[in-house]
């Protein structure tokens, strides 16, 4: 997707702080030098992190050592 | 990169002994975590096998377990990563033909083989599939046993 705002040069080095601030992630900013076309920046998305698999194993309704034998059996017949 | 075995995977998606480790294990690691076309196919497999097994426990881990799985690759938790693995197979056939004792299942041995292709660090609570991949200089996760 094309960005839809510009910035001059001059101003993404002394604005960055103000600018980057403003922009949502993954959203575009064109960097211009005397009107033409430098770069885009865009900004970046926060790190994902990973899920809570043991909150969501948790809830299964079986015990550990039944599944410690379904995945032994798992790995001893694959 | 961090590449887990097949037990580690299966302690993510069905309640084992070494679920709660796997699980603190990963929150550290990177998103998402990266598996194998081998790991696909071995995990549905062994999954809907379960469903069809008759005994009821094994149609709850299978049908949970395949929601859990389902669910991570939506999320994109998981997701599948090509790998080298001709020259995965090569090394496990390696390490089966100058295994001095019964070798492991090809399928298990498949795992440390396709994590040295590309040089990622193993993830396994086996010891002796993170004793070959020891030897071939990876790095384990768990540190210890």
């Amino acid at each position: 997707m094309k960005p839809v705002k510009t910035i001059s040069s001059r101003e993404f080095q002394h604005r960055f702080g103000q600018m980057s601030s403003r922009l949502k992630p993954g959203e575009s900013i064109m960097v211009t030098k005397h009107g033409q076309a430098l770069g885009t920046f865009t900004k970046a998305y926060k790190p994902r992190k990973m899920p809570d698999f043991m909150a969501n194993l948790e809830k299964l309704g079986y015990s550990v050592e039944a599944g410690e034998k379904i995945i032994k059996k798992i790995c001893e017949l694959s | 990169m961090n590449y887990p075995d097949l037990g580690f995977t299966l302690s993510l998606l069905l309640r084992g002994p070494h679920s709660r480790e796997a699980a603190a294990l990963l929150r550290e690691l990177p998103y998402p975590l990266e598996l194998s076309l081998v790991h696909r196919l071995q995990i549905e497999n062994a999954l809907f096998r379960l469903l069809h097994s008759g005994d009821s426990t094994d149609l709850i881990a299978g049908r949970e377990g395949l929601r859990l799985w389902r669910y991570y690759f939506q999320e994109q938790v998981f997701t599948i990563k090509s790998f080298d693995l001709e020259a995965a197979l090569t090394q496990a056939t390696a390490w089966n033909s100058a295994c001095p004792v019964q070798p492991l299942s090809w399928a298990l041995l498949v795992h440390p083989a396709i994590a040295a292709t590309a040089q990622a660090t193993f993830l396994s609570f086996d010891p002796i599939l993170r004793k070959y991949a020891a030897e071939e200089g990876l790095d384990l996760l768990p540190a210890t046993l």
